[in-house]
């Protein structure tokens, strides 16, 4: 069985036990006793569901005569769309909500295919509008 | 109190926020794609200025106008605005291609509205006596129903168990971030001060319930720009409501369904849909007409409609008397009432009395208005589906961070929700339940504080300790109960496939 033809849950289970390793280490390193009980019971508990996943996984894998995972292109979307919104908070930080809003709105919509541009300028437009109004006016929210 | 309650909801702020809940909820249902889930997330923020009647009667509004409004869409386009619409299309698009769209749109106001005002009424009888037995919990009792409302949730909200149970360790897990209250340790901040205070639940639940979906929708961004509504071209007819003649007719189905709908909506995590479906499947069994049955039945319809929205109350009643959500929604709603101040259980009847009934009585009139309102705009409504994703998605991502950052004026809850959304968008993908995760979340700190008051209490036997406590003894036999269920229903359900094969 090549790592290719692993089932999802395998992978989600490593991730799990990993990350619940390095919690239970770090439990350990808690300054009283009784505020470590807690976390490191709940985390044997995600290893034990992680385990009885894993298994699961395994089974599917060998039982499956397909990829696991199939075609990857399909994450390019999302991941792509991740960064952007990663990429527009930073910008929000540094440059305020309103102009942050007003490149990325455009950029967005243009990028995923819109060409109408009094829809691309108007639903931007709007929005910049409807959050001040809301926001700043209303919320008294002081904004980034 | 009908003074306090009517006074309550006559205000301005109500008003607003019951037409917006309204008119927004049904407009976000109708989009495939985005559910009341997402828009009861996104709305939290703005609660925080609102009164607490105002700002629960609009997110229960949403809650069912958005179950209701993916009934448009389903019978216009053919396409269920939430899965708990996939009956309603069965039945409703073969009579818009009949020319009676709007006769299908009708009925399914209708119906939608009398299961949702029925299940408000079931909410406002059986909510307060069963509230009262919280009066009788103590932190053993608190720590056993925090873990029955996650393995409830976990075993019935995704399609594995395991993975429910999972995501619910999980949100457990993350809910120890920030100060411990009981011994004063800091746990899992990594030297932030933003961490102190713990992760934020609506920070959380707007990246899991909103920026996934934005993420989910990118998967096909080739197609991002094209709409639905370029898809039909049947016209609708003329007819809208049944005839009063005609209604006896249905007053059976309707009542049958909103009882199923209630039943259902009570059984923590089984959702909109599997009150649809069943409430249809007994509809059919009763009918006289079984032929017109997936040719567009308005019986159908009504029955499916009736059915989903019937579970929009009944899944409120264990909500706000024992903090278990009965949807992913309810357990949205619960973050909102949280925020408020809100705590489930007997105080909410008692000490907050007005403000609850206003709250249940609010939900009841937003049935009422979502029948007047969505008679009016149904026709509207669905040219909403025109808006292509390409100009759609990046106005949820503006309005999600956003929201986010109002909470606290903070940029950390924008990185949160961000944070969030990203693996909420792989747990969406790997049916890893986000509403099991966002439990866990929510009571994490109760179950940890009422296991370690309880071990005090008794004093190194804490099973004895649990076994001598008669409410405790049956939490107990409901925990076992819900995560034996799905292996018995697995193998009722196998062995029905064999007997009806042979």
């Amino acid at each position: 069985m090549s790592i290719k033809k692993l089932n999802a849950d395998v992978w989600i289970s490593i991730v799990l036990i990993a990350w619940s390793i390095w919690w239970y280490v770090l439990a350990g390193e808690f300054d009283n006793a009784e505020a470590e009980m807690w976390p490191k019971g709940v985390l044997a508990l995600t290893v034990m569901f992680s385990i009885f996943l894993m298994i699961s996984g395994i089974k599917k894998s060998l039982n499956s005569t397909e990829s696991g995972e199939g075609d990857p292109k399909i994450f390019v979307g999302p991941i792509v769309s991740i960064i952007a919104i990663i990429i527009y908070a930073l910008t929000m930080e540094y440059v305020g909500f309103f102009v942050a809003t007003a490149i990325f709105c455009p950029v967005s919509m243009f990028l995923l295919g819109s060409r109408n541009w009094k829809a691309i300028i108007g639903v931007t437009a709007g929005l910049n509008l409807f959050v001040y109004v809301l926001f700043v006016t209303q919320l008294q929210l002081q904004m980034p | 109190m009908v003074e306090t309650v009517l006074n309550n909801l006559l205000t301005l702020e109500v008003m607003i926020g019951l037409v917006v809940g309204v008119v927004g909820g049904m407009v976000v249902g109708a989009m495939p794609g985005l559910s009341g889930s997402m828009a009861i997330a996104l709305l939290l923020p703005i609660t925080y200025s609102m009164s607490p009647v105002a700002s629960l009667v609009m997110l229960m509004a949403i809650y069912t106008a958005a179950m209701t409004g993916g009934s448009i869409s389903a019978i216009l386009l053919h396409t269920p605005g939430t899965p708990a619409n996939a009956a309603t299309a069965m039945e409703g698009y073969p009579l818009t291609k009949q020319g009676r769209g709007l006769e299908a749109v009708g009925m399914s106001m209708l119906s939608s509205g009398v299961g949702g005002f029925l299940s408000a009424l079931a909410l406002l009888v059986i909510a307060p006596p069963l509230a009262m037995i919280s009066l009788k919990f103590s932190e053993p009792e608190n720590f056993l129903i925090a873990i029955f409302g996650l393995t409830v949730i976990g075993s019935l909200a995704g399609k594995s168990i395991l993975k429910g149970l999972l995501m619910g360790t999980v949100g457990l897990l993350l809910a120890t971030v920030g100060v411990d209250n009981v011994t004063g340790v800091m746990r899992y901040t990594f030297g932030s001060d933003f961490l102190v205070s713990g992760i934020q639940i609506v920070p959380a639940l707007i990246g899991l319930f909103t920026i996934s979906v934005v993420m989910g929708n990118c998967e096909d961004y080739k197609h991002a720009n094209q709409s639905l509504l370029e898809k039909s071209n049947a016209t609708l007819g003329t007819k809208c409501l049944p005839a009063l003649a005609e209604i006896p007719h249905y007053f059976i189905n309707w009542i049958v369904s909103s009882i199923i709908g209630i039943i259902v909506g009570i059984l923590p995590g089984a959702g909109g849909s599997i009150g649809s479906w069943i409430a249809y499947d007994q509809a059919k069994k009763r009918s006289k007409n079984k032929e017109e049955f997936g040719n567009g039945s308005l019986e159908g319809l009504c029955a499916c409609e009736t059915g989903n929205n019937a579970v929009t109350g009944g899944a409120m009643i264990p909500l706000m008397t024992l903090s278990i959500p009965g949807s992913p929604a309810a357990a949205i709603i619960l973050g909102g009432l949280l925020i408020h101040g809100l705590v489930p259980g007997s105080r909410l009847f008692t000490q907050q009395a007005p403000t609850t009934y206003s709250i249940l009585v609010g939900f009841a009139l937003s049935n009422v208005l979502m029948v007047i309102v969505g008679l009016l705009i149904a026709k509207y409504v669905v040219n909403v589906t025109k808006i292509p994703n390409a100009i759609l998605m990046p106005v949820i991502v503006c309005l999600a961070l956003i929201g986010a950052y109002a909470i606290n004026g903070s940029m950390f809850d924008v990185y949160v929700a961000i944070f969030f959304g990203f693996i909420g968008y792989f747990m969406d993908r790997y049916d890893l339940s986000s509403a099991a995760l966002i439990l866990g979340l929510i009571l994490g700190i109760t179950a940890e504080r009422g296991l370690k008051l309880s071990t005090v209490m008794a004093k190194g036997d804490l099973l004895g300790f649990f076994m001598g406590r008669p409410i405790c003894v049956v939490i107990l036999g409901l925990i076992v109960l819900s995560l034996v269920w799905p292996f018995i229903s697995n193998y009722l359900d196998k062995r029905k496939a064999l007997n009806a094969q042979a």
